[in-house]
């Protein structure tokens, strides 16, 4: 690309989930501005909550997003859980914890081997590379039905699952049903392994950034502690506000999040490099023999950790069921809240959904949802995509146009964006 | 003589992305389906060709923002057969709840910062401004539901419509009335949109021990009127209101109660 003045515009970033595009102007090899615009239309999901009962909150926020419907609906329980003060059992947990785990794997499983991969490999899409490569298409494919399954088996329903009620689950899956799910975990261990292997592989970028990386710790990507970076400074989700600044972006339906007025990443990524202790042997074992060193700041690499994370995922689903099938599964029990009671109740549901950590933070007042706030993912990463790009467009400038838009796509790509669920936002007076 | 594919195009306009995402949870047919017809254009898959013209154009979402009125004619010129794909593009769905609430003017919109170019308009159906030739409702759509209409489109026919309630599906599978449980006072039972909701559904929410919550949205024929009447019995006008307003709270034949 020659010298001067340049702009670079992607009225359509493809393959990705919702509708986005990235504006760049780049000045003598400088790059003067750049910016990813969501143009997908508000929805106005908080406002619409507002006034809405508790128990309606997991039906509603799921349709946030068709793709990672279950963290939507798991956020959304617990923030109302914490709110009204309801201690779920121990059944509920786990299922949750399998509910979520298939959506990992089914999201994941999209995401690397359908949208991400066919361009490295050298395909247009997954279209043309499925046409190409039947039998490893199956396989991907049958993973990925692994997931579904688990949702669907859990939820009743891959997208929007609708037995997730506060307090338990509607339906409790058989014995035989947990029996024939873990078999199939089993039989497509090898080949979860083989896309993490060959995800590990593929002719990325030489490019590193480091940032800030957030991530819910422990053993659980539902859990209540959320850590940044190397795991220095840990904060329970009810403190999250005071961690991270939510700001207004005047050309774009998505509000973007900063940590200490910089950017940060959250995802697949900021997970190993915040928490990766609590990978599972199989993944910790493909991570060892890849030679892929965490941390790792390349955010590329982020399609390796969802690989690995998928195998991890389908590891912790063997165990969980392994769990639910030694024990009595307890029954859904109805909760009552007070309508009489107007104090304000606030809580806060924090998760990590498949492209990072996700928060709900609600205010109950009575029965209804007084206020409500939603922080996606995709809304904490879009200003580590924005810098991202900065960085690594001027190592880009001497090669033709289609190669710069190519490699810029394949940057914002690697952070699997769901621009639906950003898009979700926006405040609105007198409601 | 070999006949031609079926060229077909998924677009998506304000939604969720759950009805492409359905089409991608067809993994057992999706080889299938990729050899059969000849898929144009899929949003989510790969690389919009605008210019492409196809003989069935599937949109799932709504039209709220302007942006989306001409896209969607534009969508509509180039097709043949115009299916819209759930909810959200049927009635307008969740986002058209914003659509009930009075003095929500979308051009005075309140924001931090004045220059917000937002364009929202109200959040409508696509049947608002373009003639639709099939509708698959459902939030999210049924994706066997889906194969089952590009089967008959690729076959050369026209898909069949459901004009029914969800309750005859309940009652073919077997499932304890949700509602008569309610009325009974019994447990597990609850308020259940079932008996004017279109069937196709298979009756899947009932089926997994939850009231249905309409996603379907009124059927033609439904008696709203009378069910409404009854509603009104055992809950608070406001939260009858609140019930139908959910995912076609805005089609004709439930604004008049919303």
């Amino acid at each position: 690309m020659k010298a001067g003045k340049r702009k670079i515009t992607l009225e359509h970033l493809s393959k990705i989930e919702g509708h986005a595009k990235l504006r760049v102007k780049v000045e003598n090899g400088v790059v003067e501005e750049c910016e990813v615009q969501v143009v997908e239309g508000a929805r106005f999901f908080e406002a619409i909550l507002r006034g809405r009962k508790f128990h309606e909150a997991p039906s509603l926020t799921s349709r946030i997003c068709g793709l990672c419907s279950v963290s939507h609906t798991i956020a959304a329980l617990e923030a109302v859980e914490n709110a009204c003060n309801i201690k779920m059992n121990y059944t509920t947990m786990l299922l949750r914890e399998l509910m979520h785990a298939g959506e990992f794997i089914q999201d994941h499983t999209l995401h690397t081997c359908f949208l991400a991969l066919p361009d490295f490999l050298g395909f247009e899409n997954a279209i043309e590379m499925a046409q190409a490569n039947r039998e490893e298409t199956k396989k991907a494919l049958h993973v990925k039905k692994i997931g579904n399954d688990m949702v669907e088996m859990i939820g009743g329903r891959e997208v929007h699952p609708m037995t997730a009620l506060v307090n338990g689950f509607s339906k409790l899956p058989s014995r035989k049903e947990l029996q024939q799910m873990k078999e199939a975990l089993e039989g497509a261990k090898e080949d979860a392994m083989a896309i993490a292997k060959v995800m590990a592989q593929l002719p990325y970028p030489e490019f590193e950034r480091e940032t800030q990386y957030v991530s819910v710790v422990g053993s659980s990507y539902l859990g209540d502690l959320i850590a940044t970076c190397k795991g220095n400074e840990c904060f329970p989700q009810k403190n999250f506000a005071d961690y991270l600044d939510e700001c207004m972006n005047p050309e774009s339906t998505a509000k973007y999040v900063v940590r200490e007025n910089k950017e940060f990443m959250v995802g697949s990524l900021a997970r190993f490099n915040v928490n990766m202790q609590h990978l599972s042997k199989n993944a910790k074992k493909i991570v060892r023999e890849s030679k892929i060193k965490f941390p790792n700041y390349n955010p590329f690499y982020n399609n390796f950790a969802q690989a690995v994370e998928t195998v991890h995922c389908m590891d912790k689903a063997r165990t969980i069921i392994g769990e639910l099938e030694g024990m009595e599964m307890e029954k859904y029990e109805d909760v009552c809240i007070d309508a009489e009671d107007k104090r304000a109740k606030r809580g806060i549901g924090a998760i990590e959904a498949p492209r990072g950590t996700l928060y709900h933070d609600y205010t109950i007042s009575g029965n209804a949802i007084q206020s409500a706030n939603i922080i996606t993912p995709t809304a904490q990463n879009l200003k580590n995509i924005e810098e991202d790009v900065k960085a690594f467009l001027p190592t880009l400038l001497e090669k033709d146009k289609k190669e710069i838009i190519r490699n810029l796509e394949n940057l914002v790509r690697a952070y699997d964006p769901c621009i639906s669920c950003s898009a979700h936002f926006l405040t609105v007076e007198g409601i | 003589m070999k006949k031609k594919k079926l060229r077909i195009g998924i677009y998506s306009l304000t939604s969720c992305s759950g009805c492409q995402e359905q089409i991608m949870d067809l993994e057992e047919e999706l080889p299938e389906i990729v050899k059969a017809v000849d898929i144009a254009n899929f949003e989510m898959v790969k690389k919009l060709d605008e210019k492409a013209k196809v003989d069935v154009a599937f949109v799932e979402g709504c039209v709220a923002k302007a942006e989306e009125i001409e896209r969607v004619r534009e969508i509509r010129r180039k097709c043949g057969f115009l299916v819209s794909m759930g909810t959200c593009a049927t009635y307008g769905g969740i986002p058209a709840i914003r659509n009930l609430h009075e003095g929500w003017k979308f051009e005075k919109l309140v924001y931090p910062d004045d220059s917000m170019r937002l364009s929202a308009i109200k959040a409508s159906p696509l049947s608002d401004y373009v003639k639709v030739d099939y509708f698959i409702r459902g939030c999210p759509m049924n994706k066997l539901e889906f194969l089952e209409v590009l089967k008959s489109l690729a076959a050369g026919k026209k898909p069949r419509e459901l004009n029914y309630a969800v309750c005859v599906e309940c009652k073919k599978r077997q499932v304890p009335c949700l509602l008569v449980k309610f009325l009974k006072g019994e447990e597990g039972g609850g308020i259940c949109l079932g008996p004017i909701t279109y069937a196709g559904c298979n009756a899947i929410c009932p089926a997994n021990g939850v009231p249905c919550l309409g996603c379907r949205g009124p059927f033609e024929d439904s008696n709203v009127e009378s069910y409404v009447q009854m509603l009104e019995k055992h809950l608070k006008g406001e939260d009858v209101k609140r019930m139908l307003s959910t995912f076609a709270g805005t089609s004709k034949k439930l604004i008049k109660f919303v």
